[in-house]
């Protein structure tokens, strides 16, 4: 038997404190990765989105002034492609137009794009699960959710603003937002009696060209009404947002570290208590006060570490079974080696905290009282 | 013969001296010797057997255990791992730990690999007739196999004494018996020191040397073979 078997063994004696223990700091760490799924899906999701079919960046309506959505609530003028165009390093420029108007019964956002000028398809985060994609007016496609939702599927009609459209195609795709309806531009911009606008207008530089440097031209030449878009974190409302979410995610950690922490002092306390008779021979076989130290130290490392793998698990499965009870509205998760990295972490600094107190309590316990505990 | 225990003016009292455990005892014991420590409850013996197994030190006076001066406090453990095995009246064995492995135990401080412990372990469980009981739980021995571990363990890192409390207190007369033979036989066999404390008149008389302690002092010593 080796020191570290016997600090894993220990830990497990009294099976339902050891369990009540993980199930503690597990919920801690589980909701740590659950929101970390969430937030770095959220922002993949809106970084897509900015960067539609490879974009190297989007264009908005100044008037939005950084502090609207990245799918512009504030529409620009057409003529703005051409211009955009003469930019150079800009290879090409797509523009799309988004509104929020009734679908069948209820309102819900539309996507607008035009289908002689629109994205390759295949490079955006959308795939057809069946049809086609749209080819002329009066048609659309809708998202998987959607034609869920509605009951629709390809041949079936589609009522957008009292007009009716033909459902030519049904996509999927991993960022809810699109998971909606697309429908020809011209379509939507008639309905919503904006024609000729657009709400936000995608920029494919050329191969190798600096995108901070076409940025800070269009900034230098167009600054008064256009704001260009790299990163989410340019969009203040966003940005806040996400900072939010991940403030909320450090919050519930420092929670989790105080209680868990509280709890595994409570656990090992307990532990080292009902033990002191056994510390007591330990010490009279001749076991060094650091090799106790560091065995219930050790055994609390092994009750958190379990709780991070426990809670690391919980916390993903939540997280898919939400998704695809579709509690998620049709979002991709997105677990990255940084979120468990933070629960891990979390758990080892509880184990540590928590341990220290008893573990020094334990190497401090005078031999023949020990002994003479009943 | 050379002396192993060498205990002079031992002192030592609790409660802020209200309570003198142990009022000047001198003592000698020689290496290989058998020596029991009789006299009543609270007469200072099983305090006298920690301060030679380094359990405990002294207030006064000084204590020398296999050329270890334990009088400073220092190095203890280290004394403890190497000269002395314990064994308890109550067996104090750790339940979730196999019978080979609570014998390992004590090995923890010393050099030996893992697999070395287990091969000393199993050699001293053949040695006190439990090597087939080796992977089971101490919860499933009887007390007397129990006592028997204890004994196992005590010889685990080859101590130049053993110091034994009461180590038949709770079992029946038979599995006493038993015990003590096979504690005596180790003795003899590895011609190691053993002493223990009792309040068994029958049991001390089976030491070559009896010392009866009263009221922290040594009333006397008798000499027995």
């Amino acid at each position: 038997m080796s020191f570290l078997t016997l600090i894993f063994k220990n830990p497990f004696r009294n099976k339902a404190r050891a369990f009540l223990a993980v199930i503690g700091i597990g919920i801690g760490i589980a909701t740590i990765v659950a929101l970390g799924g969430i937030t770095t899906g959220l922002t993949q999701s809106l970084d897509n989105t900015l960067h539609e079919g490879g974009a190297d960046f989007t264009v908005l309506s100044k008037k939005e002034d950084s502090q609207g959505t990245p799918y512009g609530t504030e529409t620009l003028d057409e003529d703005w492609l051409n211009k955009l165009k003469e930019i150079p390093g800009i290879k090409r420029v797509e523009g799309i137009y988004i509104a929020t108007v009734p679908v069948e019964d209820k309102f819900g956002m539309v996507i607008g794009i035009d289908p002689n000028n629109t994205f390759d398809i295949s490079s955006m985060d959308v795939s057809l699960t069946s049809g086609q994609f749209i080819k002329n007016e009066h048609e659309v496609v809708i998202g998987k959710l959607k034609a869920k939702d509605l009951n629709k599927k390809v041949g079936d009609n589609l009522t957008i603003d009292d007009s009716e459209f033909k459902i030519v195609g049904i996509y999927e795709s991993g960022d809810p937002s699109q998971d909606g309806v697309m429908a020809h531009m011209k379509d939507l911009q008639k309905i919503s009696d904006e024609e000729g606008k657009i709400s936000m207008i995608y920029v494919f530089a050329d191969s190798g060209a600096d995108v901070d440097t076409i940025t800070k031209s269009i900034d230098n030449k167009y600054g008064d009404d256009l704001n260009t878009i790299t990163s989410i974190n340019d969009i203040k409302m966003v940005a806040d947002a996400l900072n939010m979410v991940n403030g909320a995610s450090w919050g519930i950690s420092l929670l989790a570290i105080v209680i868990g922490g509280i709890g595994i002092i409570n656990t090992m306390i307990m532990s080292v208590y009902e033990r002191t008779r056994e510390i007591g021979v330990l010490k009279a076989v001749g076991w060094k006060k650091k090799r106790i130290l560091s065995m219930i130290l050790g055994e609390s490392l092994v009750l958190t570490v379990t709780s991070a793998i426990v809670g690391s698990i919980f916390g993903v499965i939540a997280i898919e079974l939400a998704v695809a009870l579709g509690i998620l509205s049709g979002m991709t998760p997105v677990f990255t080696m940084g979120t468990f990295i933070q629960g891990f972490a979390v758990a080892i600094i509880v184990g540590l905290i928590g341990g220290l107190y008893p573990a020094w309590r334990a190497s401090r316990l005078p031999a023949t009282e020990s002994l003479r505990y009943e | 013969m050379v002396a192993i225990v060498k205990i002079k003016n031992l002192k030592k009292s609790y409660e802020k001296g209200n309570i003198k455990a142990l009022n000047g005892i001198n003592l000698e014991i020689e290496k290989g010797d058998f020596v029991s420590i009789i006299g009543q409850s609270g007469s200072g013996k099983s305090t006298l057997l920690n301060m030679i197994g380094a359990l405990d030190t002294g207030d006064e006076g000084t204590v020398e255990v296999a050329g270890y001066d334990l009088t400073d406090g220092k190095n203890l453990d280290v004394f403890r791992s190497k000269e002395v095995g314990f064994i308890f009246q109550l067996h104090n064995l750790i339940p979730n730990l196999s019978v080979c492995e609570n014998v390992e135990i004590p090995m923890f401080e010393t050099k030996a690999s893992g697999k070395e412990r287990t091969d000393r372990a199993l050699s001293l469980l053949n040695l006190v007739g439990l090597k087939e009981k080796a992977k089971i739980k101490p919860t499933k021995l009887s007390g007397g196999e129990r006592q028997r571990v204890a004994i196992a363990r005590a010889l685990a890192n080859k101590p130049s004494i053993i110091l034994a409390d009461e180590p038949t207190g709770s079992l029946d007369s038979k599995t006493s018996g038993d015990v003590l033979k096979l504690l005596i036989d180790l003795h003899e066999k590895e011609n190691v020191t053993l002493i223990m404390v009792t309040h068994d008149l029958n049991v001390a008389k089976l030491a070559n040397k009896q010392i009866e302690v009263l009221d922290g002092q040594i009333l006397g010593t008798d000499s027995q073979k």
